[in-house]
């Protein structure tokens, strides 16, 4: 039988995740479609028809294609309808309606990597450097919580303005930046806004607001167990690895959000691993994740 | 220091509430109301709305809904200026997993409590399950709690409110035909409570409209009836077919007692014709609770 902390924590990541609400975002992808892109539905579409399709969503493609893109993480590929006025920012940023963006793969190494620390008691606090809206870190958080922990930090170190421009040549096509994608900029009040929620927002969850290579130098943090790389980008990737990574204990873990996802974020791993002599396998999450655990 | 059984229940309850991302919900309604409504816009203009100060109105307004029980309105007003809801818009507003409310969820738990603690045997049903989260709720309430000897029962048509047939019921047509969003297939719901890992031999469904499908439904001793029919019909039908079936110390709750006048008659004609000796207790302004003498 399950006990009650694993029944918490399953329900947890499933929230997270939004897999309890998936039907939610089949009818945000639904209405966008219809109104913007006409991708899958015609612009002529009476209102009863409107009503039988968002009632009946889960029997659509849309579900089916949401469904998908939880299983694995990641978002969803939508384009305005040619000729579209009005049109100058992308539809992608009405899709991130989920906590999280990780998937379930990501969230189970993680939640794998929490109860490893546990069991081999690695010291140190937990580190995400590019949280969004904050779903990974309320995740460790609750693990923590319901765990009985209370003497490990859980550090949000974020701009909580969105992502910076990318500030190398081969990156420019990568630009997430907050007039490109408003929905990726989130403020330090809709962080904490959710973690209120989840009755997770407590003094041992601190903010480190800014850009990395400006917050993350003097953060008064002395040693961690998980370190998790969030930023996307080249700069953000390496910002975070040169001054973090010596703070990782032995035994703790590095994950890597975006190593196949973003080329830079790939280069800055592989180049910092190189210059360090990492010998430490670096192991494959899922189609963009991947982390390694530091040898005792 | 909050346990850990806690924690879960209160995340069950705001999960089915949908009251941890009312977010999504605000970004439909407001997606909703420009498609229904046909309002010219672009989509820059909707992102920008979607992302401001006019969405946290919306989440505002729809986290006090899920406290009390209320749904956002979509309203026009004619040419004097009098407004009116549009009523077939509902079917774009129920989309959280249940449409009780915070308290009532909170007060609900409070009578499983009770009769676990007053050792009152016997099951737990929900007559008008809708999507099936207030059965949820209760096998998680059991879950949790180690309790393997009590089921859960969740009766329904699992095609919507029927047509009404009583003349009590003639003002409340709740159908398919009018409101596709009432009618959850069973298939749904049990894939819901599998969602919320929660679907096993312990909850058992009682599908067709309940005068045929209550009095022989091999259901044992009752310890709480929880109805949520809203019409004359089923909610005396379902008093009729299970209350005998309630162990004494066990709960009645009437979901929309105050909110239906025909369920409201239902349920005193109920009380005087079979001189049941209660309380009523008001749960909040739309359920009450009545306990087994």
């Amino acid at each position: 039988m399950q006990d009650a902390a694993s029944r918490y924590l399953s329900l947890l990541k499933k929230s997270i995740l939004n897999e309890l609400y998936p039907e939610n975002e089949a009818r945000v992808f639904f209405l966008v479609d219809f109104l913007f892109s006409n991708s899958f539905i015609s612009k002529e579409l009476p209102r009863d028809g409107l009503i039988k399709i968002f009632c009946e969503i889960e029997r659509t493609p849309y579900f089916e294609y949401i469904q998908a893109v939880k299983a694995v993480g990641g978002m969803i590929a939508i384009n305005h309808r040619p000729g579209s006025v009005g049109a100058s920012i992308p539809l992608a940023n009405y899709l991130f309606q989920a906590p999280t963006m990780v998937g379930r793969a990501r969230i189970d190494n993680l939640h794998a990597c929490l109860d490893a620390i546990l069991k081999s008691n690695i010291p140190g606090d937990f580190i995400e450097t590019g949280v969004w809206k904050g779903g990974v870190p309320l995740f460790i958080k609750g693990f923590l919580s319901a765990h009985n922990v209370d003497d490990r930090v859980v550090w949000l170190a974020d701009s909580f303005q969105g992502l910076p421009k990318p500030s190398r040549p081969h990156e420019v096509d990568l630009d997430f930046s907050k007039t490109e994608f408003p929905s990726l900029a989130i403020s330090l009040e809709e962080v904490k806004s959710l973690f209120r929620r989840y009755g997770l927002l407590d003094d041992s969850v601190v903010f480190l607001e800014g850009w990395f290579k400006d917050t993350l130098p003097g953060a008064p943090i002395q040693q961690l167990a998980l370190l998790r790389l969030d930023g996307d980008l080249y700069e953000s990737t390496m910002d975070a690895l040169v001054h973090l990574y010596a703070k990782v204990s032995p035994g703790g873990f590095i994950i890597v959000d975006d190593y196949y996802s973003f080329p830079g974020c790939r280069e800055a791993v592989d180049e910092f691993r190189g210059k360090e002599r990492i010998q430490d396998a670096l192991i494959e999450i899922d189609n963009s994740a991947v982390f390694w655990r530091k040898c005792v | 220091m909050i346990d850990n059984k806690s924690r879960y229940l209160e995340l069950v309850k705001q999960a089915l509430l949908n009251q941890l991302y009312p977010e999504m919900e605000a970004a439909i309604f407001q997606l909703a109301s420009t498609a229904y409504f046909n309002a010219p816009t672009t989509s820059d203009v909707l992102i920008k709305n979607l992302l401001g100060p006019a969405r946290q109105d919306l989440c505002d307004e729809l986290m006090k809904c899920k406290n009390d029980g209320g749904f956002l309105r979509a309203t026009i007003s004619d040419a004097s200026g009098h407004e009116s809801e549009v009523i077939p818009f509902r079917n774009f507003v129920y989309n959280s997993h249940t449409m009780t409310s915070r308290v009532r969820l909170d007060y609900l738990q409070k009578c499983m409590e009770q009769v676990i603690f007053d050792e009152v045997k016997g099951d737990f049903i929900e007559v008008g399950a809708w999507k099936g989260g207030v059965g949820i709720f209760m096998r998680g309430f059991l879950a949790v709690n180690g309790v393997i000897d009590r089921h859960v029962w969740v009766a329904d048509s699992f095609d919507g409110p029927p047509i009404p047939m009583s003349s009590e019921d003639h003002a409340y047509d709740f159908s398919k035909s009018k409101f596709p969003c009432m009618a959850i297939s069973l298939d749904a719901v049990k894939a819901l409570f599998s969602r919320y890992d929660l679907l096993d031999e312990q909850v058992g469904f009682i599908e067709g409209r309940f005068k045929d499908s209550l009095p022989d439904a091999k259901i044992g001793q009752l310890a709480l009836l929880r109805l949520d029919g809203s019409l004359y019909e089923s909610t005396r039908d379902g008093l009729q077919a299970l209350y005998g079936k309630l162990g004494v110390g066990g709960f009645v709750i009437v979901d929309d007692y105050f909110l239906a006048s025909p369920c409201k008659e239902a349920v005193d004609e109920f009380i005087k014709a079979e001189k049941v000796n209660c309380h009523l207790m008001n749960i909040d302004d739309c359920a009450v609770c009545w306990r087994k003498g």
